[in-house]
């Protein structure tokens, strides 16, 4: 599986691709900015993306809009990861289409089970038949 | 090329990170006063706090993380109401005085 992780916060980063490639073996992107999220998606496209909420210029909110305006990226899975991640919050990321919603801080060592929980549930309910 | 652990380069960055937080933490608490300036500075704050709560949690330091994410709230509170700006600073600017490693 191929993740990519997209957080304006350099040490976010860091502990986050050392999460998700060293500990649970996934294949990792990581991009600084909503910009560089896109165009990383399009050369390289992961099979999720998680998003960080809160970034400088083009939020994640916002950058998910642009994801799923672009026919390319659309289908792509979105997971939110977010400081604020009051149920209200996680409710509406789910509700406007996002897989899951992690809280920051988060558990290096439970990161990558996390985002491995959240894509087959996803996978199962949309390529498997699934009945919602 | 030698495979290293992944726990132990988690140490690794962990370790590094602890040693750059006292700095981490200065930083924010200038970033907190200067917030009394306007409220650019105090979006500047708002930000530098949230990523600091974000960052201390995963690198282990969740009482940081915790205190810090107080803080946070305190001046989001702050950029919600400028009627109340100043006592919410004077307050953020206390609790970030009184936050250290643990």
């Amino acid at each position: 599986m191929k993740v990519l992780l997209v957080d304006d916060e350099a040490d976010i980063r860091t502990i986050g691709r050392l999460s998700l490639e060293r500990i649970g073996k996934l294949e990792t992107l990581v991009a600084a900015s909503a910009r560089e999220a896109i165009v990383l998606a399009k050369a390289d496209r992961p099979d999720v993306i998680l998003l960080d909420v809160l970034m400088p210029e083009i939020d994640g909110l916002a950058t998910f809009a642009a994801l799923r305006e672009d026919p390319a990226l659309a289908t792509i899975p979105v997971v939110f990861l977010t400081g604020r991640a009051s149920e209200a919050d996680a409710l509406r990321y789910l509700a406007i289409g996002a897989i899951g919603v992690i809280a920051k801080p988060f558990d290096p060592m439970e990161l990558p089970a996390a985002v491995h929980r959240m894509f087959e549930h996803w996978m199962l309910r949309n390529l498997g038949g699934g009945s919602e | 090329m030698v495979d290293v652990d992944p726990l132990a380069e988690l140490a690794e960055v962990r370790r590094a990170y602890a040693a750059r937080l006292p700095e981490k933490l200065a930083e924010l608490c200038a970033a907190v006063e200067a917030a009394r300036a306007g409220e650019n500075q105090l979006i500047e704050a708002h930000g530098l706090a949230h990523r600091l709560a974000g960052s201390a949690g995963a690198y282990g330091h969740p009482a940081v993380s915790a205190a810090v994410a107080e803080i946070e709230h305190a001046l989001a509170a702050a950029l919600a109401d400028p009627a109340e700006r100043d006592g919410l600073i004077a307050a953020a600017i206390t609790r970030v005085g009184a936050i250290g490693p643990r």
